[in-house]
């Protein structure tokens, strides 16, 4: 093992975890085509070390917002049923495709997560002052340190956002990331849960999601642990880097630079 | 919130916390080792099969070993967060929610069973 492609990989994945962390994402969109441009990976074995790397991040993450109080552990779990049931199914319809064909659909979804996430600029927090009745057996309440006061909320429509779940999850088998994307604005939207307690509850269901995935990737032979090992622990590394720099840098400005790259990546992916 | 409540996510946070350090220990640890030895084996591996190889006493890279074991450690700990998730619902006598676990942790074997056959 050399030390030039160890190092390599291990900046890739910091630089993924940091671009991840600053967006409120698992890291896998960028680390993905990263693993595959760059460093010349086949599809196969960048899914399965962006699912290891999604892993780190979403634990690590998951380990302080529980502590916080701010993700809906009863919430996460009953859409991780569905998750959980459509990451299988994309682990093993990933198993069956070629390389080419993943390749082919990791960029069209990159370029549709930069559509969405242009658009989910534009969308305006729902549910602010929630008198209705329904959605009380898994309410949730959390501190908002930023505003510095306790945010009290009800689960609404629970149905859609199950069924994006199950999209977000059947996503995360087929192509190693972690679904937040798609899970966190339709829980927001469609739920009426506040964005912060959305995020931590998304990531927080991401690691059994991404590990229901994982064992399918495992057990075809494709992962090589000389690359997952270094970009786990640099993922997990820049994940760090990018909670700290998220409090001094504003995600909004820096976002429309990540759309051009991930929609330059999406392109560069086709064209292969 | 309740003293309950609070228990439970000390709990879940701590399962997650002790997974990821012991698995990042273990991943730098293996990585250590790999990049000292020349010649390192094919790092295409399946790090169940290795694990069992290593267990059942059969010659095994170290460096390999460790990384599997870190690689899996991690892989694992969102399950064992489920596990603690269930014994806290159980002890909220939390039923409906003890079963959605229940629920989850079956799927998750369910799909284990799938990857080993």
């Amino acid at each position: 093992m050399s030390a030039g492609p160890l190092i390599c990989t291990m900046l890739g994945g910091a630089i993924a975890g940091t671009l991840g962390a600053l967006l409120g994402l698992g890291g896998g969109v960028f680390l993905i085509p990263f693993l595959v441009l760059v460093l010349d990976i086949p599809m196969h074995q960048a899914i399965a070390t962006s699912i290891v790397a999604v892993i780190a991040t979403s634990s690590a993450g998951a380990a302080m917002n529980v502590e916080r109080g701010t993700v809906n552990i009863r919430l996460g779990m009953l859409l991780e049923i569905v998750t959980v049931l459509g990451a299988l199914a994309g682990g093993i319809t990933a198993s069956v495709l070629q390389g080419v064909v993943l390749t082919k659909i990791f960029a069209v979804l990159l370029l549709v997560i930069s559509g969405a996430m242009v658009v989910n600029r534009r969308f305006a927090a729902p549910h602010q002052h929630d008198t209705r009745k329904e959605g009380l057996w898994l309410s949730g309440e959390f501190y908002d340190e930023a505003a510095k006061e306790m945010v009290s909320y009800r689960v609404h429509n629970l149905p859609a956002t199950m069924a994006v779940s199950l999209v977000a999850g059947n996503i995360s088998g087929l192509l190693g990331l972690g679904g937040g994307i798609f899970k966190v604005p339709a829980m927001h939207l469609l739920s009426g849960i506040p964005m912060k307690a959305a995020a931590a509850t998304s990531n927080f269901m991401i690691g059994v999601t991404a590990a229901a995935g994982a064992f399918i990737y495992l057990s075809e032979g494709h992962l090589n642990v000389h690359v997952a090992a270094p970009a786990a622990l640099g993922v997990l590394a820049g994940s760090m880097l990018g909670v700290r720099l998220s409090r001094v840098l504003r995600a909004e400005s820096v976002k429309i630079v990540f759309v051009v790259v991930l929609a330059l990546a999406a392109v560069q992916l086709l064209m292969r | 919130m309740n003293v309950q409540n609070h228990q439970a996510e000390r709990w879940i946070s701590l399962t997650l916390r002790i997974g990821v350090i012991t698995s990042a220990l273990l991943l730098s640890a293996g990585l250590v080792v790999e990049f000292l030895r020349p010649h390192a084996a094919s790092p295409l591996v399946d790090p169940l099969a290795i694990l069992k190889a290593a267990l059942s006493r059969q010659e095994t890279p170290p460096g390999i070993t460790l990384l599997s074991a870190g690689i899996l450690i991690l892989m694992f700990t969102p399950i064992v967060r489920v596990i603690a998730a269930l014994g806290t619902f159980i002890l909220e006598k939390d039923r409906p929610f003890a079963f959605v676990a229940v629920i989850v942790l079956t799927m998750f074997m369910l799909e284990l069973l799938i990857s080993l056959a």
